[in-house]
């Protein structure tokens, strides 16, 4: 009994190191990792892509965008990823990473665009707020009259503005670790800073001091970590109505029937809003190529190619069904040519 | 040394139950001509608890020697230096001299295997495997390639079973398991067990003290049986077993060999204090 | 006797007082025992209540989903659209498309005939795809084919969506609502069983989408863990428990592997990444990696289990056998482990379900991924259920919901099935010695 448990696994570990090496040697499906926004995107593309052509379906990993970038600048050949996906643009540093590992010709495509929405129940009316209003509701320290920075003394949305009804301010958000939260810091969170004279003069004298007051949430309970998975956060809404949520527009879109958009200066968060730009949290989304992989792995060309046609992300296109709003008619021809001629980042 | 082998007169025992262990030696008879298996100088230690003190006995062919004893007296311990059993327990070590037809046998060179197979045992409580009666039996005989062939197997098997006097009420469910026997039919088959390997000496454990009188005087009468065959050692706490079915006895008190000799004398005329005290029942 | 000063000495005395002290304390002797078994019968309740909590909400929310809504079209396999050179790539959305402009010839103008189209699933193309290539005689004739609806059709048909509410605050307008209802009049809408639920791969279209992949990606996984977990573990515990020398050596191997069993599932993953992918250079997303790291989670349950039921062999059976002369490995392999076996059985299936049921150390070897491919082989890119589960538990569409509740129904029927079969082993082989 104890040979043969040995020989079975004598046997195993060859076959194993058998399988490794033919998996090593050649890869026919394209390794795909990165952002968990774009990750419902590129998802469709990939499944189109399998089912109408004879290449395999990619293999998507939501890795979050700078996971992904890590794994992506890991060096070139098989075992590395061959596109990441990414909610902001690539860093200068990244690209150094990159390039150390030998990982010189990146292609950068920008597929669209995606709204960052605060939403409530609706079973009360849209909240209208201004970037203000989110900076002043939601960071951990704020200016008081006297221009003095304080803890964030804010119990209700009447503290912030007195236009606003009288209830608790709880907001859903996601963590610290995801690619929203930090567009939501940067896109709303700072641009309301800036409406603070004494803030917009930090920032001028500076830059680091004013950062670290903008992008510092409140841990004071006004804002709850719900977790990466955005469906909790609208179920939690439809549970509360009183309760404000911050997550990707797609979710709004797909739920419009229990959840409304708050206004944000104005401008209430819908597709053609912020397709045309007049909403003003929102943020591009990316995915980056390994130019070296472009001819190795079977099935690249076709999948960009793919990606960046009018029918996958034009303004009428199937991932405008599923949420993504298109970039304007002359940037997506820009892309989709930089697409085709492989265009890299130049350093 | 103790090899005076004769103490004239019964000593007495200031001390009440405590032994004078410096100047103790073994009343009675301890060594015989034409011995099966010698032991000289056994001590046996449990870690820091030395369990046995220094004993020194002969077992000779062909008889029944019985080691009796108030409880934690050692004797037990002692049964099993015999086979090597106590290589079992990791604290356990021996030292002294055992010897079966003159060969050491904590020698370096003995394997245990064989030894185990020659020198073969009985339990305290019945033990017989969770398999059938049939594979209970044969597999001593299946371990050790004694049988060339299926038929010889089944011969083993019977014979066995015959001898240790269980053939006539199992014959017809051989394959039924051994643990779903009685008691004293599974001591029994315990004891078929054991012959089936053709051991020269079976060690005794205690083998009535879970059974209840009828099974009782029927492994008496299998050991008085098995007497013309094999040599026994068995350890018992009943004195009237010991004086049924032992030549020769042996008294143990906390560790010590107090006295040893041919049964009746021990029971009818016992020469030290602590003899004398355990069979009339004042301790034990 | 009635005179005061007897009295103390006669409650010390008296055999029938003492009696009566018993008798007093009896009643707050059985109070107590009441209350114990109050407390243990509404503890066992309570969490017999969220049980049925559980099953109740996952039930409730995940059997529609084993219906999908299917639309059946008149297909005309028209030859002009159809290259029959071509078949793999030719314009079967548009093959689609022809067939609800057949039935709705009313509707005309861009906006209307998006509605229009959006009704069925895009997998209503990949099924005339499949048609026409697997019996292209087809080609020119008219057929009638059930294809599924799309997400938000079937979740109105199965009623998930509140038809009532105004038009913006739904997913289907109303035209579409009108063209839904003149379908059902005509008997051209049916729910049917789901058979892609069971049949095919992840999708981003949930209509379309299927645990087959994550399945058979667990059954790879899990086997891989069995294959190498129950070897190892058991003679990991044979070797500690009956050979083994116990010394300080061993205690701290004790420690270890007991310290091991209670770490955090993440760290086994972060120590596969180290060590198989980027140490060994195995492919990322692969059973045989993710068997690897399971078995590195699982190995300690297993030992533990293993050696606990080896402790429990009575020793009467040890000496048994030595005692006729059995060596030691005869008598650890003919004797003890056989009886130990049910027990290491028992280990081995609860590890198993533990290891059905992780998703955690599997995130950092690259398995919580969308595949849409079944898997063939240990090395193909795979997932597992629980990913499963968590993946569509994010994932925006409505239609998700109910099928995260029926994946989550599925795992749950192989880990009651995996239980009952450590149950049922040990009740079989439960031995009385």
């Amino acid at each position: 009994m104890f040979k043969k448990t040995a020989i079975v696994i004598l046997t195993l570990f060859t076959a194993v190191n058998l399988c490794s090496l033919f998996a090593q040697s050649s890869r026919d499906n394209i390794n795909i990792v990165g952002s968990s926004t774009v990750y419902p995107f590129a998802t469709v593309v990939a499944e189109q892509f399998g089912k109408t052509t004879s290449f395999k379906t990619p293999k998507i990993e939501s890795t979050g965008s700078g996971g992904g970038f890590k794994l992506f600048c890991a060096g070139v050949g098989v075992e590395h990823p061959d596109i990441t996906n990414a909610s902001r643009a690539i860093k200068s540093s990244e690209i150094e990473t990159c390039a150390k590992n030998g990982v010189k010709e990146i292609v950068e495509v920008k597929i669209g665009y995606d709204g960052i929405v605060l939403a409530n129940s609706k079973k009360t009316s849209p909240m209208r707020l201004s970037a203000k209003d989110v900076f002043t509701a939601l960071a951990k320290e704020v200016p008081d009259a006297s221009g003095k920075l304080v803890p964030n003394p804010n119990k209700t949305w009447r503290d912030v503005n007195p236009a606003l009804p009288n209830i608790k301010i709880e907001v859903l958000g996601p963590p610290p670790t995801s690619g929203t939260r930090d567009a939501f810091v940067e896109l709303a969170m700072e641009s309301g800073a800036r409406k603070y004279q004494i803030l917009s003069d930090l920032r001028s004298k500076d830059e680091k001091a004013f950062t670290a007051v903008a992008h510092t949430i409140r841990e004071d309970g006004a804002y709850i970590e719900a977790g990466e998975n955005d469906n909790l956060i609208v179920q939690k809404l439809d549970a509360n109505a009183n309760a404000l949520g911050i997550f990707g527009f797609s979710f709004l879109d797909q739920n419009t029937d229990k959840i409304q958009g708050s206004f944000v200066d104005g401008v209430q968060p819908t597709f053609d809003a912020i397709a045309s730009g007049k909403y003003p949290v929102s943020r591009p989304l990316f995915f980056y190529v390994k130019k070296a992989h472009v001819n190795v792995i079977p099935g690249m060309k076709e999948y960009l190619k793919e990606f960046s046609s009018e029918k996958a992300w034009g303004a009428e296109g199937y991932l405008s069904e599923k949420g993504l709003i298109p970039m304007p008619d002359q940037e997506r021809k820009t892309f989709a040519d930089n697409v085709k001629n492989l265009k890299t980042i130049s350093r | 040394m103790n090899n005076e082998a004769n103490q004239p007169a019964k000593r007495s025992n200031p001390g009440g139950l405590r032994v004078d262990r410096e100047n103790r030696e073994t009343v009675g008879e301890p060594f015989i001509e034409d011995p099966r298996m010698t032991c000289r100088n056994v001590d046996v230690f449990y870690g820091d608890k030395h369990a046995i003190i220094n004993v020194s006995l002969d077992i000779g062919k062909n008889e029944v020697i019985s080691m009796i004893g108030p409880s934690g007296c050692g004797k037990s311990t002692f049964i099993r230096c015999l086979n090597r059993m106590n290589d079992t327990i990791d604290t356990c070590r021996v030292r002294g001299q055992i010897k079966l037809d003159g060969r050491d046998i904590y020698d370096e060179s003995i394997d245990v295997v064989p030894l185990r197979a020659q020198v073969g045992m009985v339990f305290q409580k019945p033990n017989p495997f969770p398999k059938s009666i049939y594979q209970n039996v044969a597999y001593g005989p299946r371990i050790h390639g004694l049988a060339q062939s299926k038929e010889e197997l089944d011969e083993i098997v019977e014979t066995s079973l015959r001898k240790a006097g269980l053939w006539d009420e199992v014959k017809d469910r051989l394959d039924q398991p051994g643990t779903a026997l009685s008691g004293g039919q599974q001591q029994r088959l315990c004891i078929a067990r054991a012959i089936a390997v053709s051991p020269e000496i079976i060690l005794m454990d205690e083998p009535c003290s879970a059974l209840d009188p009828i099974a009782t005087a029927r492994i008496e009468n299998l050991i008085d049986e098995l007497r013309h065959n094999y040599t026994i050692a068995i350890v018992t706490h009943s004195m009237q077993q010991a004086s049924r079915v032992s030549q020769r006895t042996a008294y143990f008190h906390l560790g010590d060999l107090i006295e040893i000799g041919p049964t009746e004398i021990i029971f009818t005329n016992p020469k030290h204090q602590l003899t004398e005290d355990y069979i009339t029942g004042r301790f034990g | 006797m009635n005179r005061p000063g007897d009295a103390p000495i006669n409650v010390e005395k008296n055999p029938a007082r003492s009696i009566e002290i018993v008798n007093r304390g009896l009643a707050r002797r059985y109070a107590a025992e009441k209350r114990f078994r109050f407390y243990g019968a509404a503890a066992v309740g309570i969490s017999l209540l969220f049980l049925s909590l559980l099953f109740i909400s996952i039930i409730g929310k995940g059997y529609t989903a084993f219906q999908q809504t299917f639309i059946e079209l008149e297909v005309y396999f028209d030859p002009d659209m159809l290259d029959e050179t071509d078949l793999n790539t030719a314009n079967y959305p548009g093959l689609v498309r022809q067939s609800l402009q057949k039935m709705f010839p009313d509707v005309t103008g861009r906006d209307d005939r998006r509605d229009l189209y959006a009704l069925v699933s895009t997998g209503a193309a990949f099924k005339l795809r499949r048609l026409a290539l697997d019996s292209p005689e087809i080609i020119g004739q008219t057929r009638s084919v059930w294809v599924p609806a799309d997400d938000d059709v079937d979740m109105l048909v199965k009623g998930h969506y509140d038809r009532n509410r105004s038009e913006d605050e739904r997913r289907i307008n109303d035209r579409q609502l009108a063209w839904i209802d003149s379908l059902e009049e005509n008997g051209k809408i049916k729910k049917r069983f789901n058979t892609a639920f069971f049949t095919s791969g992840d999708s981003r279209e949930p209509e379309l989408a299927g645990i087959r992949g994550a399945a058979v990606g667990s059954f790879y996984t899990l086997a891989i863990t069995l294959l190498l977990s129950f070897p190892i573990g058991v003679a990991a515990a044979v070797y500690l428990e009956e050979f083994a020398p116990k010394n300080r050596w061993t205690d701290l191997i004790e420690v270890n592997i007991n310290n091991l069993a209670a770490v955090p599932s993440i760290v086994f993953g972060l120590l596969g990444l180290a060590v198989f992918i980027n140490f060994f250079g195995f492919p990322r997303s692969v059973p045989l990696v993710g068997g690897l790291v399971l078995t590195l989670m699982t190995l300690p349950t297993i030992i533990i289990a293993g050696r606990a039921s080896l402790k429990s062999v009575p020793p009467s059976i040890r000496e048994a056998a030595l005692g006729i002369g059995a060596s030691k490995m005869q008598m650890v392999y003919h004797h003890v482990l056989p009886l130990a076996m049910p027990g290491i059985l028992t280990g081995t299936i609860i590890g198993m379900a533990q290891a059905l049921g992780e998703t955690a150390p599997l995130l950092m070897i690259g398995m919580v991924a969308f595949i849409v491919d079944i898997p063939g082989g240990f090395t193909d890119p795979s997932t597992v259920l629980p990913v499963q589960i968590f993946l569509w538990a994010d994932s925006p569409e409505r239609a998700f919901t109910e099928r995260t509740s029926a994946a989550i129904m599925v795992l749950l029927a192989f880990l009651i099935f995996m239980n009952a079969a450590a149950v049922m082993l040990r009740k079989k082989f439960e031995r009385r010695w």
